[in-house]
């Protein structure tokens, strides 16, 4: 240990980090110094968005008090003063590169968009409609929350837009115009269904569990004391619909051994773009290739181009499928033996206590 | 070469410049002389940070110990980078906004590691500060011309200002005639002038390549004792490196 830890190997770390130390000091000074300026121009740009996404609208400076399942993009609600909607301020970092991009939009009583404006964007690659007091806010001028999803911009990146538009659909959702989606787009019976009709023998001991820690896992149906088991995996796209869905079985030595396709919808064909989507045959061919994969071997089913992000979130909720685990659930014969221990180890006890007072006592 | 202040500061502005003769920061080059506002942003910032660093490497040469060298060169640029990103973000977002991601890409500017291992870990603050300096405003230099080319040949403006000759507009200011090549502002441009000035660097420049040195023989050649006289048995002449390249080499080491 002694020969580890000498004058040799320590110097080099404490200059490393005495120098770490004092650079971490020296941002942390300048950011104090800068962070007040930054965040005057963006209440600045903010304040002066108002005015521009409610056009005519009178507001006072103060914002509303937020309810307190205000979703977390929602920064802050104003209302005008004479009834003419809402300016609703959101922050999104769900963009391409996950920095912070703020803007304000104007939603009518009637629920539709009359204006929107970009106050802040930090994204590194930002198109020139994107950036701040940028013209891209008036492609959703007229939408309503059902209108968010299918409006094309042709401004953006897929992410960023895709990440803007769940921002919107926060805002309509917290003033009362959208409902939030559902945690499961179909009924829990008709999954355990076709959850018992791809599992096979044993399936009317199957249970139901939610896993936890899960992004596309729902859920996982097994049996008690078995270790094979089937999964339901499902995520809406970016714009707001189911993207897919489907149902996989994975046996004890965690192969897949079978995967049933529920769901599977991309953008539409766009030949004006180039874009078509990849055919209904080979989407079957690319969900039948997860059969016979482990979780080594999952990341190498592919498919033709056309669909490249959502069949790498299907190459990844099939992998959280095969690695997923969940707490059996106690059977009611564990449960009895369990109280009945207990009832017996306190019965001792209690036993135990008297005979030695007895004996105690007859000392 | 007498090492005296201003030979610090002038070398890297064309003898040794950064970008047309040591082909450092290619990349910043070739992406920020879209337009000259962008390349002085570029260049400024770039200049700023390579002075800060090896001020600072310099004054720390003693206390580095060489393990963890570049690792520690790299915090403190990156300190410096960060100081000038968030100081450019507070007082001058547009031309913040206008440089983007290459900003903080200033931290793996080769020119920078580049001096600071090759200078500021070897002489004191004042001149590594200068050689910072002259480093700094041959990469200025670099992009202002290049941008200069790429904007004026490519765009018809310069600093965004439009140039009347080249853009011909009617009365109602609708553009008539426009005697540019727009390729020029795209990166294929920027490979096409980068290529040209370097190439003109090279013409005009100090010569650096191989060229026959007279009165040669084996004394003092490293390889001789293995050679057996077999590369050069008879004749004097062998194709080798200039002077001017070895004592610059030497010089630098």
């Amino acid at each position: 240990m002694n020969k580890i830890i000498n004058k040799e190997n320590l110097k080099p770390v404490l200059v490393l980090s005495v120098i770490c130390i004092i650079v971490a000091a020296l941002m942390g000074a300048v950011n104090m110094l800068t962070e007040p300026v930054i965040k005057d121009r963006n209440e600045k740009a903010i304040a002066e968005s108002l005015g521009k996404v409610m056009p005519g609208g009178q507001f006072d400076g103060e914002s509303d008090a937020l309810k307190k399942d205000a979703p977390e993009t929602i920064s802050r609600v104003y209302t005008e003063k004479t009834g003419k909607g809402t300016v609703v301020v959101l922050v999104t970092n769900k963009g391409y590169t996950g920095k912070n991009i703020g803007f304000t939009v104007g939603i009518d009583t009637e629920g539709k968009i009359v204006g929107m404006q970009v106050t802040q964007n930090e994204e590194s690659i930002i198109p020139s409609e994107l950036k701040p007091g940028g013209s891209y806010g008036s492609h959703y001028v007229g939408a309503g929350a059902k209108d968010i999803a299918e409006l094309v911009t042709g401004a953006t990146v897929h992410f960023t837009e895709g990440a803007i538009k769940s921002a919107l659909n926060d805002a309509f959702v917290y003033l009362g115009f959208a409902e939030n989606k559902p945690e499961i787009p179909r009924d829990e019976s008709e999954i355990f269904a076709l959850a018992k009709e791809l599992y096979g023998e044993g399936a009317e001991n199957l249970e139901s569990y939610t896993p936890t820690d899960s992004v596309y896992v729902k859920r996982v149906y097994k049996e008690r004391g078995k270790d094979a088991f089937v999964a339901y995996a499902f995520t809406y796209s970016q714009y707001g619909h189911p993207e897919f869905e489907f149902i996989i079985k994975v046996d004890e030595s965690r192969k897949v051994t079978a995967i049933n396709k529920i769901v599977w919808k991309v953008s539409d064909p766009k030949p004006e773009w180039g874009y078509v989507p990849p055919s209904e045959e080979a989407v079957d061919a690319f969900f039948e290739s997860f059969v016979g994969k482990d979780a080594s071997t999952v990341s190498s089913v592919e498919i033709a181009t056309g669909a490249t992000n959502t069949a790498g979130r299907v190459r990844e909720a099939a992998l959280e499928a095969i690695e997923v685990t969940v707490t059996e659930k106690r059977g009611p014969a564990p449960r009895i033996i369990g109280i009945v221990a207990l009832v017996l180890a306190a019965g001792a006890f209690v036993g135990y206590e008297i005979i030695k007072r007895r004996r105690t006592s007859g000392k | 070469m007498k090492n005296n202040k201003l030979s610090i500061v002038l070398r890297g502005l064309i003898a040794e410049n950064p970008v047309l003769v040591l082909v450092l920061g290619t990349c910043p080059t070739l992406a920020q002389t879209g337009n000259v506002i962008a390349a002085l942003s570029m260049g400024i910032a770039a200049t700023i940070v390579l002075v800060c660093s090896n001020m600072v490497i310099s004054a720390l040469r003693n206390i580095i110990p060489d393990t963890v060298r570049i690792p520690c060169y790299i915090v403190v640029i990156a300190g410096f980078v960060t100081v000038v990103q968030l100081v450019m973000q507070a007082y001058l977002p547009d031309l913040y906004e206008m440089m983007g991601v290459y900003l903080a890409l200033i931290v793996v500017n080769c020119i920078i590691l580049g001096r600071a291992e090759m200078f500021a870990r070897k002489n004191n603050v004042v001149d590594s500060a200068l050689d910072g300096l002259g480093m700094g405003l041959g990469f200025l230099l670099a992009l202002l011309v290049m941008a200069t080319i790429r904007e004026v040949l490519g765009a018809g403006t310069f600093a965004g200002i439009e140039i009347p000759f080249l853009i011909v507009r009617d009365a109602a200011g609708v553009v008539k005639n426009s005697f540019t090549l727009p390729i020029l502002t795209q990166a294929p441009g920027g490979f096409l002038v980068f290529g040209i000035m370097i190439a003109v660097i090279n013409k005009i420049g100090p010569k650096k390549g191989e060229e026959k040195r007279k009165n040669f023989s084996c004394e003092g050649c490293p390889s001789a004792t293995v050679c057996g006289r077999v590369a050069c048995p008879e004749n004097t002449e062998l194709v080798t490196e200039s002077d001017d390249r070895r004592d610059g080499g030497k010089e630098e080491a």
